[in-house]
């Protein structure tokens, strides 16, 4: 049978067999364990079908078609599972199932099956029938419409990257975990308990929180080492719609530390929960309807109303119900009154909300401005803005929650106060270089500080035997590292463009860089031979749909990386010029003023176009006029002019544009300097930048360890450091 | 008084009716010659030009003189050994010699003789003036009571127009200063190429093409299509305007490439068959099956062409095959 219409039947059958685990689970029948076995292999089924797919190149399927070609070296054909929207919600189903799985497998202290979790693990298969609804409206297994391709379209060549491999499965494993406190929250709170479920809940948010947190990481260290634009984050809605779940599992996991210590937040913390699973499945919306397609860069295609539609269910189906639950429980979940030691620790955890709001409200700006007028989308600088603004002031709130013995609540307020007015001033008010300096410092100050007592409070955590504690204080040193190497190699960042003939080599303050022969691949790509004072790498650069590729190379130093970004090739001396444009070549300014015509109603003779253009060097200026002539074979000869000792001429004309190619050259005559191509290349220090990856390294190991089950009973209860 | 601004109205709404019509070419536009196109528009069309070049259409004639020499070696094709004229009175080649090839001495006369490309013979010819019978349809911008061309060859501008005004427009006119025949008519189109793919005389009888006609005018106002019977020759446009497949715009450029080179015969941009069921194949799935459903059984090598367009007509007539 076709694998088009084998896939089909698989994406139905895996419907049906979901919503009868659903409802039987839901039941609490026997039969369920059977179903969800039943279910979960036709997605294994489904999903090797599709393997085999890409593997074979079956181009009788419009995904296959659609995200690899013939071409594909395997592992990419394979990696094709997650480019596009259909495969990954396969995946995503998948992984899904088996959090399912895992919320249902937990058994209580006397090993009997645990009530609130088998309900949380019902609550997450809904999720599961949700996907699977999504597979079918848009299946991965639809056919080619009319003529079967020859190849495919081919993998988009940003994706072709060994990255491509891993960085998606982490991120989508990340996001289905988070879909477990959501579930378990709502669980509990159906039977009136506000406390039960944050125990299992804190658990699967830190697995979540950690998974997600790596994902964007290998998402960044990507972008930063394969796209040449030299950041590691750039605020895209793609990786916002990453971002915000993140900082809703971070928000949830503080106030899980606020309730633990008095049974404050309790209604915060659920509120929190749900919306972990909104923000998720309004990311995914938002990136994957096609509603961003004019602000972002990488939104995928927009696959129809039905298949919107369909996720906007899914994002308001859970909101719903899990506002009706707040609405009906809570008055069996009283509020309990804030104990003053977690006083810091709260304001923290609001100022993690805040950080989430606001970049939440930054990646919807398009969508929520279009309910009142004209879509905007926001710029970086209110990302940068508002969320450094927000963490030196978490992280001074930190400091407070973590102050030295004996100080007084009152000292600390008066520190934020202090720092909270010079941050204020230097952050949003850059304009004057002393208040941006005084910012910077400061904030330098508070996350450094921040860094050293998270690794204080890990150090005492690991004497009184705590893991928890050293967990929690590697995870604040991780973030603290990571700003900080942010802050570093943003504002500590220098940069040179140069010129480098090939062959040659041109000197920068950070080493000597040169280029090799460039060689052109199979598939028409130049690879550039780079080296920094001698030391080669391979650099690539292409020309796709999506624009101009080009991989930098990276050297790694003790104080940072010299990141070298080739910018294009380059003939010295070689301009395009539009009517009235004016350019710098070989030293003079040169302006296009207008197209010359010879020759045209002469009965014989040779047509010449020229460019009439105003050159001048500084002391004179002068007007030439070289020309293109074309001979009776139609050839092109250039005549050149010369003008002092040097020679102008008429590289071609770009009559669509209004352009003409100029090159000027030292010489005149036969003595023409004879410069071969050059390679444009932007060399950038980046100081401190391998704090960010050593930071990103910390802080998910610190999860990690926070995630180690205690010893013993006795290990729950927590020291505080006060 | 009132009369007299109506009148007055109308006029000016009519001259601008007919000055907009005939806009595809605006009046007083010169030709400019092929290499001026070229010098402006080659870096965008390379391929165009450079098939051009050697296409048969950019040597429809062939000035012999000293600075030419490559070319006419290249292209004459005639054994002047056994003509009954001398290689010295040849001031021109006609045609690149695809089938055949005529001379012309420096007054524009035809030699007696032409050469027959496959067949490696000469047969006789009368000795026409070409100033009347060839040349507008083997140069560009040819006017025959000046005896004068611009460019030898079919050019840039026998289908475009003249260039000058093109030339001279600023840029947010020169899309206006050209004619495009893509963007025309179909008919207008096809009248482009008919100019010279007809078989027929001036409407005064003074030649045998259209002189006056420019690219989106009326082809009638300046030529009378004959009564054509045998073998087609250059009688493309007279067969194509008595067919539906006109009426219903399916033209020359429906079928044929005016420009590069698709390596199909005469320039279809597919082979004919494929041309011919693009349309077809609702009722026609493929040459057998056809062919039995008439009674007639085709050669192993039959196209569609091969019943309905017998020697090279263009009337795609549905009986032919029937007849035969």
């Amino acid at each position: 049978m076709q694998a088009s219409v084998l896939g089909q039947g698989l994406v139905y059958l895996a419907l049906i067999l979901s919503i009868l685990t659903l409802v039987t689970m839901a039941l609490r029948k026997r039969v369920a364990e059977t179903l969800w076995g039943l279910a979960t292999g036709t997605v294994v089924a489904a999903t090797m079908l599709l393997l085999g797919a890409l593997l074979r190149s079956d181009f009788r399927i419009d995904y296959v078609v659609g995200h690899t070609s013939r071409d594909l070296a395997w592992p990419y054909k394979m990696a094709a599972l997650w480019a596009g929207q259909e495969g990954t919600n396969l995946l995503w189903a998948f992984i899904t199932l088996w959090v399912v799985h895992s919320l249902w497998r937990t058994r209580d202290a006397a090993g009997q099956e645990d009530a609130l979790s088998a309900r949380a693990a019902t609550l997450a298969m809904a999720m599961v029938v949700g996907l699977m609804a999504l597979l079918v409206v848009r299946s991965p297994f639809a056919p080619v419409a009319g003529e079967l391709p020859a190849d495919g379209r081919g993998l988009n060549p940003l994706l072709e990257n060994p990255w491509m491999i891993i960085h998606p499965p982490v991120l989508f494993v990340g996001y289905s975990l988070l879909f477990a406190p959501t579930a378990l929250a709502m669980a509990g709170w159906w039977r009136g308990d506000g406390s039960t479920w944050v125990d299992l809940g804190r658990r699967y948010a830190l697995w979540g929180w950690v998974f997600l947190g790596a994902g964007m990481m290998l998402g960044g260290y990507w972008a930063y080492i394969t796209l040449g634009w030299g950041g590691f984050w750039a605020w895209d809605p793609v990786e916002n719609a990453s971002l915000v779940p993140w900082l809703v599992a971070t928000a949830l996991l503080h106030g899980f530390a606020v309730q633990r210590r008095g049974g404050a937040c309790a209604r915060l913390n659920y509120i929190i929960a749900l919306l972990g699973t909104v923000v998720i499945i309004f990311g995914a919306y938002l990136t994957r309807s096609g509603v961003l397609a004019d602000f972002s860069v990488h939104s995928f295609a927009d696959l129809g109303a039905a298949y919107n539609n369909a996720w906007l269910a899914l994002l308001f189906v859970p909101l719903v119900a899990g506002l009706a639950i707040f609405a009906a429980r809570r008055k069996q979940v009283p509020a309990q009154p804030m104990p003053d030691t977690v006083f810091w620790l709260h304001s923290g955890l609001w100022l993690v909300i805040a950080m989430a709001a606001l970049v939440w409200v930054g990646m919807s700006m398009p969508l929520l401005s279009k309910l009142v007028g004209e879509p905007f989308a926001v710029q970086m600088a209110y990302y940068n803005k508002t969320q450094t603004l927000l963490f030196a002031a978490s992280a001074v709130a930190l400091i407070a929650h973590l102050r030295p013995r004996g100080a007084g609540t009152w000292v600390a307020l008066s520190v934020v106060g202090i720092v909270a007015v010079g941050l204020l001033l230097g952050i949003m008010k850059p304009e004057t270089v002393r208040s941006a300096q005084v910012g910077l410092a400061l904030n330098a100050l508070v996350t450094g500080a921040m860094a050293a007592l998270g690794l204080v409070y890990a150090f005492r955590g690991q004497r009184a035997g705590q893991l928890r504690q050293v967990g929690t204080g590697l995870a604040h040193t991780g973030m603290a590292l990571v700003v900080l190497g942010a802050m570093l190699s943003v504002n500590g960042e220098r940069s040179q463009k140069l010129e480098v003939p090939v062959g040659g080599s041109q000197p920068t303050p950070w080493g000597k860089v040169g280029l090799g022969q460039p060689e052109e691949t199979k598939r028409g790509r130049l690879r550039l031979p780079l080296t920094l004072d001698g030391a080669k790498r391979l650099s690539e650069f292409f020309t796709t749909e999506q624009g101009q590729m080009r991989n930098p190379v990276v050297y790694h130093r003790v104080w940072g990386d010299v990141y070298v970004a080739p910018e294009g090739m380059n003939e010295p001396g070689l301009v395009k010029l539009a009517k009235g444009d004016t350019a710098q070549a070989d030293g003079v300014s040169v302006t296009f003023e207008q197209f010359k015509v010879d020759g045209m109603h002469a009965d014989a003779g040779d047509a010449r176009v020229g460019a009439q253009l105003k050159v001048e060097d500084g002391k004179t200026t002068s007007t030439v006029t070289p020309m293109l002539r074309i001979d009776r074979d139609m050839h092109k000869v250039s005549e050149a002019v010369t003008l002092g000792n040097r020679t102008i001429e008429l590289v071609d004309l770009d009559v669509d544009n209004h352009a003409v190619m100029i090159k000027v050259r030292q010489g005149t005559g036969k003595d023409v300097g004879q410069t071969g191509p050059q390679l444009l290349v932007q060399v950038t220090r980046k100081p401190g930048i391998q704090l960010v990856w050593l930071g990103t390294l910390v802080l998910l190991s610190g999860g990690l360890v926070a995630l180690r089950r205690p010893r013993a009973k006795g290990d729950e209860s927590v020291q505080q450091l006060s | 008084m009132k009369r007299a601004l109506t009148l007055g109205w109308a006029v000016a709404a009519v001259t601008i009716a007919v000055a907009a019509l005939h806009a595809a070419v605006p009046d007083g536009a010169k030709y400019s010659g092929t290499r001026m196109c070229v010098a402006c528009h080659r870096a965008k069309h390379k391929d165009i030009v450079n098939s051009y070049i050697k296409s048969p259409m950019a040597n429809a004639l062939i000035e012999v003189n000293d600075d030419n020499e490559e070319k006419v070696t290249q292209y004459l094709k005639g054994d002047f050994k056994t003509a009954p004229f001398k290689q010295d009175d040849v001031a021109f080649i006609l045609a690149s010699g695809v089938h055949q090839q005529a001379y012309l001495d420096k007054d524009m006369k035809v030699l007696p003789a032409k050469w027959l490309v496959a067949d490696k013979k000469w047969v006789e010819t009368p000795a026409v003036d070409a100033t009347k019978e060839c040349l507008y349809c083997h140069s560009t911008g040819f006017v025959a009571a000046d005896k004068k061309y611009k460019t030898a060859g079919v050019g840039c501008e026998m289908c475009h127009g003249p260039g000058s005004a093109h030339i001279s427009a600023p840029a947010d006119k020169k899309l206006d200063t050209v004619a495009r025949p893509g963007e025309m008519d179909p008919k207008a189109s096809a009248a482009i190429c008919g100019q010279c793919h007809s078989r027929g005389r001036s409407v005064d009888g003074a030649t045998a093409f259209p002189q006056g006609f420019l690219p989106g005018g009326d082809f009638n106002k300046f030529f009378k299509h004959d009564e054509v019977k045998g073998p087609g020759l250059n009688q493309q446009f007279t067969d194509l305007v008595k067919t539906k497949h006109y009426e219903k715009g399916v033209v020359c450029a429906t079928c044929h490439d005016p420009h590069g080179e698709t390596g199909n015969i005469a320039q279809l941009r597919k082979p004919i068959t494929e041309t011919c069921l693009d349309c077809h194949k609702a009722k026609i799935v493929d040459i057998p099956t056809h062919a039995k459903s008439k009674n007639v059984t085709p050669p192993a090598d039959a196209t569609c062409a091969t019943c309905h367009m017998p020697e090279g007509r263009h009337l795609f007539d549905k009986t032919v095959a029937d007849k035969k």
